[in-house]
């Protein structure tokens, strides 16, 4: 038997947040969180969350799980259980909506001044555009980002500066394509990032690094974008 | 973009670079007086006085105190504009973070007119 503590607040009916305790019989089984919310909703059917591959390749049920952002559907109790409790928030830093479901505009406009699309404005070839194995390799470790906002809400630099720290999801989205061999647009890309807020507000903390569920390191390619930036200052 | 930042300073790179690059005149400058120390064990004031009269000395200290100025504004810059916002402390921030950068300019440019005439009266 675990006891299951749930951040609950629903804007219609609750003034507060507050937790919720609901006692679970785990029959043994190292279950997901995931399935410990499924079971419990259950139980009670207000209880509200994002879910949707069960996982870990959507990135919908990005939440703070005894500490610690992750995902609900790959974190087994074994790792989230501590003295026979587990306590479950939704993602700090950005605005509840209901429950464990969080406002990710922010977060998404963050990803859109990126612009995440590559940018090529030469001729298209006939087939497609080809890159080495070697180009292709340098992809390796970026373009795996589920965006699930588990690190840009661990980051305390964007939970203070939301609007102008891009944030390690985004920057690690950044360096995809600056990094990308068929993507023309590196200088202007460079451009929109040499603020003091959008790249070099990282203090590197690597909250992202610790908590990303898909064992990404958007420390090191913010590391690659600022020396791309200072490169291109001296 | 607050109206207290230098226009060279808009750029993150050159802020960087300009943090980084002042940060290593203050460790020189430490290096050099223990080197200093070391090699002048039974150095007394008089030789203290003289080392210090000095004009490449003069420029040297004069340079550490201008970086270290230079270090500190960066830094307490990213402090103010971390925690001093409108986000965490409400809608006054914008007057008390721009009040806070105005204090430590002229903390920042006091002290270091205050050392050139300390270094240039020796």
């Amino acid at each position: 038997m675990i006891t299951v503590s749930i951040y609950r607040f629903n804007p219609e009916t609750d003034e507060h947040p507050h937790m919720q305790d609901f006692e679970f019989d785990t029959v043994g089984k190292d279950l997901m969180v995931l399935d410990v919310l499924e079971k419990l909703k259950v139980e009670d059917p207000s209880l509200v969350f994002r879910r949707s591959c069960r996982e870990g390749v959507c990135g919908s049920d990005g939440m703070n799980i005894s500490g610690k952002n992750g995902l609900a559907c790959i974190t087994p109790l074994s790792e989230a259980v501590r003295n026979n409790k587990i306590i479950i928030r939704p993602l700090p830093g950005l605005p509840v909506i209901r429950d464990l479901v969080i406002d990710m505009q922010q977060f998404y406009a963050q990803y859109e001044k990126i612009e995440p699309y590559m940018v090529n404005d030469s001729p298209a070839p006939q087939i497609e555009r080809l890159q080495s194995q070697e180009e292709r390799a340098k992809l390796d470790g970026l373009y795996e980002c589920i965006l699930c906002a588990c690190c840009s809400t661990a980051c305390p630099s964007f939970w203070w500066n939301p609007e102008k720290f891009i944030g390690p999801s985004g920057l690690l989205q950044a360096y995809r394509f600056l990094a990308d061999s068929r993507d023309t647009s590196a200088e202007e890309r460079l451009s929109k990032l040499n603020d003091p807020f959008s790249v070099f507000r990282c203090h590197g903390i690597m909250n992202c690094v610790q908590v990303c569920p898909k064992g990404l390191n958007p420390t090191r390619a913010i590391g690659h974008i600022r020396n791309m930036l200072i490169r291109g200052a001296t | 973009m607050n109206g207290l930042t230098l226009f060279f300073l808009r750029s993150g790179s050159n802020k960087w670079l300009l943090q980084r690059f002042a940060a290593v005149i203050v460790l020189s400058y430490i290096v050099f007086l223990i080197c200093v120390l070391i090699i002048r064990p039974e150095m007394d004031y008089s030789d203290w006085v003289n080392l210090n009269k000095a004009i490449p000395m003069r420029f040297f200290s004069f340079l550490t105190v201008l970086s270290l100025s230079v270090h500190a504004w960066i830094g307490m810059w990213c402090v103010f504009t971390d925690y001093i916002t409108v986000r965490l402390i409400g809608p006054k921030a914008d007057f008390i973070r721009k009040g806070c950068i105005l204090l430590l300019t002229l903390t920042a440019a006091f002290y270091v007119l205050w050392v050139f005439k300390i270094l240039w009266s020796i």
